[in-house]
């Protein structure tokens, strides 16, 4: 085959030659046939499902944490309060103990009729319940299926935009549902801004324009009120401040609230850096992805504010144990300890008096074979390394796809490859690559990707998945598509190429 | 080549009989799988459209009636599907987009070359349209004629036609020498 002539029947089909089901896809497939023919046969009238997904996450001016798979891991912070068992409060419980407020505002458009029902907002979350009845002539034939994984969303899959106090509200969204009839659908959105407002009580529109494929005008209007979580928050806004790694980490206040922790911290570093560090409260859990912005104060010094969420703990402790880590390099952590005095829940008390704490340096320890088994890059950024293997003309292939990334949009948009080439030799001896030690990325699915096969002859490329955000250059994914021939060795070498080149 | 999918098969399937969607999944997967692979716009979705595809063909199999080839019955659900799942992602995606058109500056635009420079075909397609890419694939992937082309996606031969000739240009950016008699003497083979 020349450079430029191309026989597209005969080039297909060769690209497409490495393209496979995987085994596991049957299996599901089948079971959910199973499943729909035992719920037949059961007659069951109705099917309750509901299930958690994150649409979107809209990236401001700021900054958002490292990764979205660990965003996506966290966020459904309301799942806390709803659904998730670690919790006492579920939301049925909110409704008990009367931390919702009452709505009931309905809106009938095309003959749907949504109903918000209740809103909930204890400062920390912001969640509004609703109901949707269809008295049109067709009915939704495609029930929303949990198995499917997928974004049956019933009101957050067609189009809204949404305001709070008048100004767009640049967040993300999730969506629990339960179908209550062959009409008749209840649910909660929950509401993820990039910043709460301060006030206590503020107005939050909806502005839906489509609803599952029905266009029409549902435009809301709800008055938030925290008046009925306030007495079970606390804020702590006695400033804290340690000085480590050249720069100052202040603690600006600590929120506990029914259904999360709130953490507001600022760092003055030099410039680029401060974004890097990451706070944590000991015994809190893992954060529900950190939001923030920075500032430049000149003399190559920058402000970064973040805010960091956390799950709720069931009593405020007298004091907490927090953590500043360097999301980059772990081996930097220090941690240090803030009382939690009733003295400074009174709003503007000692606003301007900062106390400065002494941090311990903490000790990370790294296990010894670490180097050996795990891509030499930086931690923080690799969201996964899998590994799928197929046929190929002479044997078995092995592809290797390593995530990494800085920022992951939710959205799944498809970004352009790019082409690098590299050197390998094909004296070497096959060395697996399952013994990368996958099970650290519990995120991890493999990819499968076109790998340019020409009868015996095996080609193989990484490509990358960029885009660019603020002329800063992201990296979604790389995929690494490995042949047989390649040692450990290599595919390290190639791993950290393609980190280092593409990341520093 | 087309799967065959027999008669006792469709009937089987019809009757709700699992062990024949077992062999109808085993003669269709590759295919499916492939032509799912090429038109989705996001590979990670491709299992969970072949997923949603068979479980449409066991939910729907009934509505086939014989009076049509079941092959056109068949790839005329697996492009709907492919293209009704392009339109939820795109819902998803519509106020994301939204918000980055102002701050995206640039997307790399940069197209997969293999060891030899050859342009890798899959990587140009992927960046066609999704009504070009349709009729490459039946006609080049599936062998089908442009008249059977227009039966199973439900269009005018004309604009099969016109869409090939665009597909066929939009190739030509990246292979020069794609001459045009060479698919235009192609026969078809059924």
């Amino acid at each position: 085959m020349s450079n430029n002539h191309l026989d597209i029947e005969q080039q297909l089909s060769t690209e497409l030659e490495v393209i496979q089901p995987p085994d596991a896809l049957y299996q599901k497939i089948r079971s959910r046939i199973l499943k729909e023919n035992s719920l037949k046969s059961k007659k069951k009238v109705y099917l309750a499902l509901s299930f958690t997904l994150i649409v979107l996450l809209i990236f401001g001016g700021g900054f958002v944490s490292q990764t979205f798979a660990e965003i996506l891991k966290k966020i459904p912070i309301v799942g806390v309060i709803y659904h998730n068992n670690n919790s006492d409060i579920g939301l049925k419980n909110a409704k008990n103990l009367g931390l919702t407020e009452n709505v009931e505002k309905s809106i009938t458009s095309n003959n749907l009729t949504l109903t918000i029902t209740q809103t909930f907002y204890d400062g920390q979350n912001l969640s509004v319940t609703y109901r949707l009845e269809n008295s049109r002539k067709e009915t939704w034939n495609i029930p929303p299926s949990a198995n499917n994984g997928t974004t049956h969303l019933i009101l957050d899959m067609g189009s809204f935009d949404s305001k709070i106090n008048g100004s767009h509200n640049y967040g993300g969204f999730s969506e629990q549902y339960d179908i209550k009839g062959a009409r008749e659908y209840e649910g909660i959105l929950n509401i993820y801004p990039m910043d709460l407002p301060k006030e206590d009580h503020f107005s939050l529109e909806l502005a839906f324009t489509e609803i599952q494929g029905v266009s029409g005008n549902w435009d809301f209007k709800i008055p938030i009120s925290k008046d009925k979580t306030n007495e079970l928050g606390k804020t702590f806004s006695h400033k804290y401040k340690v000085n480590a790694f050249g720069g100052e980490f202040i603690i600006k206040s600590i929120s506990f609230a029914p259904s999360g922790i709130g953490l507001d911290t600022e760092t003055i570093m030099d410039k680029g850096k401060g974004i890097n560090y990451y706070f944590s409260i000991v015994g809190a859990g893992p954060d529900n992805g950190p939001s923030g912005h920075t500032k430049d104060l000149g003399n190559g010094k920058e402000l970064v504010t973040n805010h960091f969420p956390f799950p709720p703990m069931k009593e405020i402790p007298k004091s907490v144990t927090l953590m500043v880590y360097n999301s980059k390099d772990t081996s930097q952590t220090v941690k240090f300890t803030v009382p939690l005095k009733e003295d400074d829940t009174v709003k503007d008390s000692n606003k301007n008096s900062i106390t400065t704490l002494q941090p311990t340096y903490v000790k990370v320890e790294k296990h010894a074979n670490d180097a050996n088994k795990k891509p030499k890059v930086k931690p923080g950024r690799v969201l996964g390394v899998g590994k799928t293997t197929f046929p190929t003309a002479n044997g078995l292939s092995n592809t290797v796809v390593i995530q990494y990334s800085k920022l992951v949009g939710t959205t799944q948009r498809y970004f352009d490859y790019r082409k690098q080439k590299m050197k390998y030799s094909e004296k070497n001896q096959v060395v697996p690559v399952n013994d990368i030690d996958l099970s650290q990325f519990p995120q991890l699915k493999g990819y499968k990707g076109m790998l340019k096969m020409d009868g015996t002859k095996t080609t193989e490329y990484y490509t990358l998945k960029t885009f660019k955000l603020n002329n800063e250059m992201f990296i979604r994914e790389i995929f690494i598509y490995m042949v047989p021939g390649s040692t450990r060795e290599e595919l390290m070498k190639i791993i950290d190429k393609a980190a280092i080149d593409n990341l520093e | 080549m087309e799967p065959i999918i027999s008669e006792n098969i469709i009937h089987r399937l019809k009757a709700g009989d699992i062990s024949a969607f077992d062999e109808f999944y085993s003669v269709t997967k590759d295919k499916i799988y492939k032509t799912v692979y090429v038109m989705a716009p996001n590979k990670q979705e491709v299992d969970e459209i072949v997923n949603e595809i068979y479980f449409q063909v066991w939910k729907s199999i009934t509505n086939y009636h014989e009076e049509s080839p079941f092959n056109y019955w068949l790839n005329g659900l697996v492009f709907r599907q492919v293209k009704h799942w392009r339109l939820k992602a795109w819902k998803r995606r519509h106020l994301f987009d939204k918000f980055l058109k102002n701050k995206e500056t640039e997307i790399e635009n940069d197209i997969v070359i293999s060891r030899d420079e050859h342009p890798l075909l899959l990587s140009i397609i992927d960046k066609m349209s999704f009504k070009l890419k349709e009729v490459i694939l039946l006609y080049y992937f599936y062998n089908y004629s442009q008249n059977e082309i227009a039966m199973i996606l439900n269009i005018p031969v004309g604009t099969v036609k016109s869409r090939h000739h665009s597909a066929l240009n939009y190739l030509r950016k990246f292979y020069k020498n794609l001459a045009e008699t060479e698919w235009e003497g192609f026969i078809n083979v059924k």
